[in-house]
């Protein structure tokens, strides 16, 4: 596998078609869904998609080959949906801090709820709350840089965090409970 | 039921597989995006070739409109003679170093070969007749009949009443300057002597 990615590389380095279909088809799923968390809908992902694939290919010469060539794509992936967000937000609503309620959310929910519906949920976020989820929560980033990437204040980004959880825990609880009574009246 | 609190988690996980095919126009748009990129880049390259062909050759077009217009087409044709004067000159001056550089004997042996006229004409003299010079070094005697010559010339100038002639004048000196010399000269036949 890794063999075949590095090959792979090469041949998109000297920018052989074949070889950046062949990188398209083994990353183009998985960056979509990427795309989609970070997008409003469907349309804006396919658009961040098609950016983010175009700068892997002008770019692919800048790749080391050190850490995983997922991780790179990934980031370029993710660069493109903040510059969309960038151009699109100009303007931030600076929110309450709620803290939300922790207890409530179940593990086997993932075997309730689909992947499509969970996406749907950070979908109907605003775009500040959904992208500021993502980076932290999905990504992995602190605070500190989120604020950066996104010309915020740490407050901002800590309060958005916080107002995202809360909205998509119920959202979360209130599609689970509707699936539980559902299932007790089956039973029934 | 295992209670997760964090939020956070079930959304990774949740979306961590979820990989959907995109539409099959992306790709299309992406090749289309990459050619025209291809596109730009080789355009950027053709310009940037271009102007540097037009520059070099207007610069090369003024280099050569420069040397070969007609008020430069004397300087070329006098260049030559210009670089025989420097050559002269050069010559000259490679003679007067290297006259210092010669020893008295030979200096004044010179004066006394050539026939009157500035110390510089005697100078170039001696450089063309280097040989001679040679000879003369091997021949004391030869000077000294020239010497008398010359004598015998500037007596009969004075004879003719010709006194105030540059050359007359020059030789003088070189009158004054043979008296010197055979006083050398002689020093030197003395060495001669003692050497063997």
């Amino acid at each position: 596998m890794k063999k075949e990615i590095d090959e792979i590389i090469k041949g998109c380095k000297k920018g052989r078609p074949d070889s950046q279909k062949k990188l398209y088809d083994m990353f183009s799923k998985k960056m979509y869904g990427v795309c989609l968390q970070y997008a409003k809908d469907y349309t804006e992902a396919e658009d961040v998609l098609q950016e983010g694939f175009i700068k892997v290919f002008t770019k692919i010469n800048q790749y080391d080959g050190k850490g995983a060539f997922g991780g790179w794509i990934r980031r370029i992936m993710v660069n493109c949906a903040l510059e969309k967000f960038r151009k699109q937000n100009n303007l931030f609503t600076v929110s309450e801090i709620c803290e939300y309620d922790s207890k409530l959310v179940c593990d086997d929910i993932l075997a309730e709820i689909s992947s499509k519906e969970l996406l749907d949920m950070i979908q109907e976020l605003t775009p500040q709350y959904r992208t500021v989820f993502n980076l932290y929560a999905i990504e992995g980033y602190p605070h500190q840089e989120i604020a950066e990437m996104l010309n915020i204040t740490e407050g901002t980004s800590k309060s958005n965090l916080s107002r995202a959880r809360v909205i998509l825990q119920e959202k979360v609880k209130e599609l689970y409970s509707e699936r539980k009574s559902n299932v007790k009246l089956k039973i029934k | 039921m295992a209670i997760n609190n964090n939020i956070d988690k079930i959304f990774q996980k949740g979306l961590d597989d979820y990989s959907p095919k995109p539409p099959g126009f992306v790709w299309d748009n992406i090749q289309s995006g990459l050619k025209k990129q291809n596109n730009k880049r080789q355009k950027h390259i053709i310009y940037s070739i271009a102007a540097s062909v037009t520059i070099l050759l207007a610069f090369g077009a003024g280099y050569y409109t420069h040397i070969f217009s007609p008020s430069k087409a004397n300087g070329v044709a006098n260049a030559p003679h210009t670089n025989e004067i420097t050559v002269e000159d050069n010559a000259s001056d490679i003679n007067s170093s290297s006259l210092r550089e010669l020893k008295n004997d030979v200096e004044i042996q010179s004066i006394q070969n050539s026939e009157g006229g500035s110390k510089y004409e005697n100078n170039n003299r001696i450089f063309g007749n280097e040989p001679e010079i040679e000879d003369t070094k091997s021949n004391p005697n030869k000077p000294i009949d020239a010497d008398k010559t010359k004598e015998s010339k500037i007596k009969r100038v004075k004879s003719e009443g010709v006194l105030l002639s540059p050359s007359f004048a020059s030789e003088g000196k070189v009158v004054k300057a043979n008296e010197n010399k055979d006083s050398t000269e002689n020093g030197n036949q003395f060495n001669d002597c003692q050497t063997p």
